[in-house]
């Protein structure tokens, strides 16, 4: 039967040889056929569906034309904007061909680099150290029972502050601390990729003899296994005498 | 110049925890005792350092009864040539009282009187000696903590009168740990409180004597 020509509406997309990546959705629609001429590349044979779906939306730089009567009208526009221009039509799947990317055999990433970063975490932890000020241990020391003390060692970190390592700590105010493979932690952070932890001890700490103290704010510094005594009060009692005189 | 055989005995005891004993001398010399007096003393403050709370002054008489006492007895292990009757007198109780600065001075040498009578029990049951020497463990309880006192007999007002030392002597109950004198009131309420949460931790035993309180 002969095609009623004058209500032949066929719908025509236009875009630019460098957007033709952009096709790539719709390239699974057979129907289709594809022109291209110079710079412009041109799809024809776009059902009504087709062209008001998704997948020709989302297409970007595109001109959307309707055929009538031999002219092509801008889609949904009444004036006439060009002639139905004459290609060579190809079938869209042989026009854009697929194109697999070659695999990279020398790829190995070796300059790519991971931050190391502290993030707030929810697992709960054990405190096994606490930085506290010398003289709030001072004032408990004074009256502790030996028996508190006995697991605990401690090292002097400046005029001021203290670490003491060990559980159960002691019921004083400080900042507390928990052991990931070697390295002490603030509680309530953890490193953002804990998998990297014994590779960060390793690449730190190869010999183990520090402990590794993390503060807040990412950075680090080593606190060395030898200069850490047992807690005793005589211990506590002869540092902070010599304390006092490098004060005063 | 002579040898100063109890310094030199006492101080091997002190630094080394063992018993030199050089020839049979009962008697001890005057400048020797000085000597002794100022050793005792300098160990004192060394070992006060660890003291909770005030540390008691040190008491030097009570510190050098200690010290010939446990000589004395140490020589009458080796060298009996005593009769039986004149031990009593060799080895008199301390004439002052006992306050706080008396019990630790004295504890620098008395702690180690408990291993000298087990020593006296292993080669006789039936010493005498062993019944001069527990009369003074039980009046000086704070050095025969580890020992097996009668714990009825034992006169415990003193240890309350001085913070420092009753934390000492709980300090004492917990390191060996001596139920039957945990069991104590005195002594209960204050583990109670230095245990605190971590009685599992450090005293699992004890969690039973709470146990049956309640």
């Amino acid at each position: 039967m002969e095609k009623d020509t004058t209500n032949d509406i066929g719908y025509f997309l236009l875009t630019n040889t460098s957007h033709k990546d952009d096709l790539a959705a719709i390239r699974s629609w057979k129907n289709l056929r594809v022109a291209f001429v110079s710079d412009e590349v041109w799809v024809r044979d776009f059902t009504p569906t087709q062209i008001k779906s998704v997948e020709v939306k989302s297409i970007p730089y595109k001109t959307l034309y309707q055929s009538k009567n031999s002219k092509l009208h801008l889609l949904d526009s009444l004036l006439p904007e060009r002639n139905i221009p004459s290609f060579l039509w190809t079938p869209i799947e042989r026009a854009l061909p697929i194109a697999l990317p070659s695999f990279n055999h020398n790829f190995f990433g070796i300059q790519e680099k991971v931050p190391i970063k502290l993030v707030p975490t929810e697992t709960e932890a054990d405190a096994v150290a606490m930085i506290a000020s010398l003289s709030d241990m001072k004032a408990y020391l004074e009256t502790a029972p030996a028996i508190r003390l006995q697991k605990l060692s401690w090292a002097v970190l400046n005029r001021n502050d203290a670490i003491i390592l060990g559980k159960p700590l002691l019921p004083i105010v400080g900042e507390t601390f928990w052991n990931r493979n070697g390295h002490l932690l603030p509680t309530g952070y953890d490193f953002q990729l804990p998998i990297l932890s014994r590779y960060i001890q390793y690449k730190i700490n190869p010999d183990s003899m520090y402990w590794v103290m993390w503060n807040k704010n990412d950075t680090h510094f080593l606190l060395p296994k030898k200069d850490i005594e047992p807690l005793t009060l005589s211990s506590f009692r002869m540092t902070y005498l010599k304390i006092g005189k490098i004060r005063s | 110049m002579k040898e100063q055989y109890f310094l030199k005995m006492i101080r091997q005891l002190r630094e080394k925890e063992e018993v030199m004993l050089y020839v049979n001398v009962l008697k001890i010399e005057e400048t020797e005792a000085k000597e002794m007096g100022a050793y005792l003393q300098e160990q004192y403050h060394l070992e006060a350092v660890g003291f909770p709370y005030t540390v008691p002054p040190f008491d030097e008489s009570a510190a050098l009864w200690a010290a010939k006492t446990v000589y004395i007895a140490c020589q009458l292990m080796l060298y009996r040539e005593h009769m039986e009757e004149d031990l009593p007198s060799l080895l008199p109780d301390y004439a002052g009282k006992i306050t706080p600065s008396t019990v630790l001075s004295a504890d620098l040498c008395l702690r180690f009187l408990p291993d000298i009578i087990k020593n006296l029990r292993d080669i006789d049951v039936e010493d005498v000696l062993i019944n001069v020497l527990e009369p003074l463990l039980i009046r000086w309880h704070y050095s025969g903590v580890r020992y097996n006192l009668p714990i009825e007999q034992l006169d415990i007002s003193w240890v309350t009168q001085n913070d420092g030392l009753l934390q000492l002597y709980v300090d004492r109950i917990i390191a060996v740990k001596k139920i039957a004198l945990a069991q104590k009131p005195v002594f209960k309420e204050h583990i109670k409180a230095n245990l605190g949460i971590f009685v599992d931790d450090y005293w699992y035993e004890f969690k039973n004597i709470l146990a049956l309180d309640e």
